[in-house]
């Protein structure tokens, strides 16, 4: 184990970071109503002098076993409790504040996270995946007990009622109904336009591998498709699909029109195109030679390569694709909102409209969440088809 | 010769598509003939030309400062005095090839106000990841020999930085700036909702008030200014790596 005292920079830096935000920005912003500007309020008036002297001091100590740090475990799972402490600290007294500065404010008040309570969560989450990437050889449970910890903190304060006087959640407790139906149909076109687009674009990775003809075309016309902006891919949309849902009864009595899903369906299933396509490709083409001719050696079929050898070696990358694909779509089904399909665009950019600050933020906060709930759940995914083709692949050679 | 072959079709392409741009009555004329029932053709507080120019002042300036930033930042975790904010920074361009771009620029909204300045500076966040992550896989994709020869031969640090290791990276780093510049087009188009005016604006106004040949117009200009910047910088890429392959082979 390593003994030799240095100093640990990143530490160091952060720490000052979010100390220098905690007492030099403010902590809340008070507003006489929703879509009022704010005026900022300090940490040390938000909070009164025994809270906000407890989140310095966790800083403080940041910085103080980060000056002589020892560079074992120890003093990594200490910063990295302490991260989250300042990360949940910070959420949770942001509620503490709201309680507090409204019990003195007007009926129609709000008061929302301010720029330097933002700024420490922002400097405290680094903080913690560091500590958790240090702790690479550490146990499993305390990995995971560093990982869960943000998420499990958040739910429980939300759940109970300490962050209930935010303006954010204020505006969820306004939007309630809407909120999960929007969030529900958020997901819906996500997955039906993921689905599609891994259907047609596994089709056309494999095409582009069999016939090596068709691959660059193939993959000019994808990247075409990804490269237009999605608003103006909606906007292409727009009257065409007018016009078919015109003209043609059957398609207009299914909803389509240059408005509602289709526009949505259409522009978000091109989009996702590329992603599977190239990786379907690169999966195949990533096949070593000697696997196939050991399997065409053993008398397989050229169709019987493809389905027992090719596509389960390939599986993990085609899945890599499906990830980012996927991930790409849940952010821009917010387009959605921009052609009367709903989804969280509808908080997010009516809110930008109204300057309704604290409906962007509910809007943004659950695509973000929604987005890295996403990507760890197809990461696990991911993780549970890999081991067992690997092993696979090393039985065969 | 060989730069003028890559970049000589992307380079007519951006002319022709000012061009058209430019050609205000032309659209009228067009999409008169699309939507003959239609009274409201164009955009009516900004001529196509006008858009585009909005459009490119905000995707330029949000792209130079994420190059800048996305350099400085590779740079620095690569050498020995940063290496201790390499992990930092890589979880952090992970983390952002997560996060939605469109949730960067919304979220930054609330922080840093409305209008032109912070829509920048909101485009200039997200596009900051793509150039950092290309940036350090490049540096990082360096032989050891290659380093330690260019050491043998008495470089100094920074002399290695500019002449070995930037030169050698750039082709990736290039490819970086490519998905930066085009995630910001199409952000960007998001902006006129924050007020900064751009291509979103006709599209936005189309859609809402429906008027099917304002969206037409913007999304047109939208799609061809983002496919013309693509084959051009595709084309300064495919030009510097051609130089770098036939410089390595001169070696």
């Amino acid at each position: 184990m390593s003994t030799r005292i240095r100093t640990h920079r990143v530490g160091v830096t952060m720490a000052l970071f979010g100390l220098s935000s905690l007492l030099l920005l403010p902590f809340a912003t008070l507003r006489a109503s929703r879509i009022q500007t704010g005026d900022p309020v300090s940490a040390l008036d938000a909070l009164g002098p025994w809270w906000s002297s407890g989140l310095v001091a966790v800083w403080v100590a940041i910085a103080l076993i980060s000056v002589r740090d020892s560079g074992g475990p120890r003093a990594a799972t200490a910063r990295g409790m302490l991260a989250s402490l300042a990360l949940l600290g910070t959420v949770g007294l942001s509620g503490v504040a709201a309680t507090r500065l409204l019990a003195e404010a007007g009926t129609f008040a709000r008061v929302s996270v301010g720029l330097g309570a933002w700024a420490c969560i922002a400097v405290s989450y680094p903080l913690l995946l560091a500590s958790r990437r240090e702790l690479g050889t550490a146990p499993r449970v305390t990995r995971l007990a560093l990982s869960a910890v943000g998420p499990v903190g958040l739910l429980v304060m939300v759940g109970s009622g300490l962050l209930g006087d935010l303006a954010i959640l204020r505006e969820y407790v306004n939007q309630s109904d809407r909120f999960w139906t929007e969030v529900g149909s958020h997901i819906a076109l996500t997955a039906i336009a993921t689905g599609i687009a891994l259907a047609i674009g596994f089709g056309l990775g494999v095409l582009a591998f069999r016939r090596p003809r068709l691959r660059g075309p193939v993959f000019t016309v994808a990247n075409v498709f990804q490269t237009i902006p999605g608003l103006a891919m909606v906007g292409l949309l727009f009257a065409p699909l007018s016009w078919l849902g015109t003209n043609v009864p059957l398609l207009g009595r299914l909803g389509v029109g240059g408005l509602g899903w289709a526009p949505v369906i259409t522009a978000l299933t091109l989009y996702a195109l590329l992603a599977v396509v190239r990786n379907t490709y690169a999966g195949l083409a990533s096949v070593p030679d000697s696997v196939v001719e050991a399997g065409l050696g053993m008398g397989m079929t050229e169709g019987q390569v493809m389905r027992r050898v090719r596509l389960p070696l390939a599986l993990p990358v085609i899945f890599g694709g499906i990830r980012t694909s996927a991930v790409q779509t849940l952010g821009n089904a917010t387009l959605g909102a921009f052609v009367a399909a709903g989804t969280l665009g509808l908080f997010v950019f009516g809110g930008l409209s109204q300057q309704a600050m604290d409906l962007v933020l509910l809007g943004s906060i659950t695509l973000v969440a929604l987005a890295l709930g996403l990507d760890a759940a197809l990461r696990t995914a991911q993780r549970l088809v890999t081991p067992r083709h690997t092993r696979r692949t090393e039985a065969v050679r | 010769m060989s730069r003028a072959r890559h970049l000589a079709v992307p380079a007519a392409a951006a002319a022709a598509y000012l061009a058209v741009a430019a050609a205000t009555p032309a659209w009228r004329w067009v999409l008169g003939a699309v939507f003959p029932e239609e009274s409201r053709l164009l955009y009516p507080d900004a001529t196509p030309l006008a858009l585009v120019w909005q459009h490119l002042e905000l995707v330029l300036i949000s792209s130079v400062l994420s190059v800048v930033v996305g350099l400085a930042l590779g740079i620095f975790v690569t050498r020995p005095a940063g290496t201790d904010f390499y992990g930092v920074v890589a979880d952090l361009t992970n983390l952002g090839q997560t996060f939605p771009p469109v949730a960067v620029f919304t979220l930054a909204v609330p922080l840093l106000g409305f209008g032109l300045r912070p829509t920048i500076l909101a485009l200039a966040l997200y596009g900051v990841l793509p150039v950092l992550r290309n940036t350090i896989s490049g540096l990082e994709g360096i032989p050891a020999d290659v380093l330690e020869s260019a050491s043998g031969l008495g470089m100094r640090p920074w002399q290695r930085l500019a002449r070995v290791e930037l030169p050698i990276a750039v082709p990736v780093i290039m490819a970086g700036i490519r998905v930066s510049v085009i995630v910001n087009v199409a952000t960007a188009t998001i902006g006129a909702i924050a007020g900064a005016g751009g291509f979103g604006a006709p599209i936005i106004n189309g859609l809402v008030n429906l008027a099917p040949a304002i969206t037409l117009e913007g999304a047109v200009l939208a799609a061809g200014l983002a496919l013309t910047l693509d084959a051009l910088l595709g084309g300064v890429e495919r030009t510097i790596a051609h130089r770098e392959r036939a410089a390595a082979t001169a070696r």
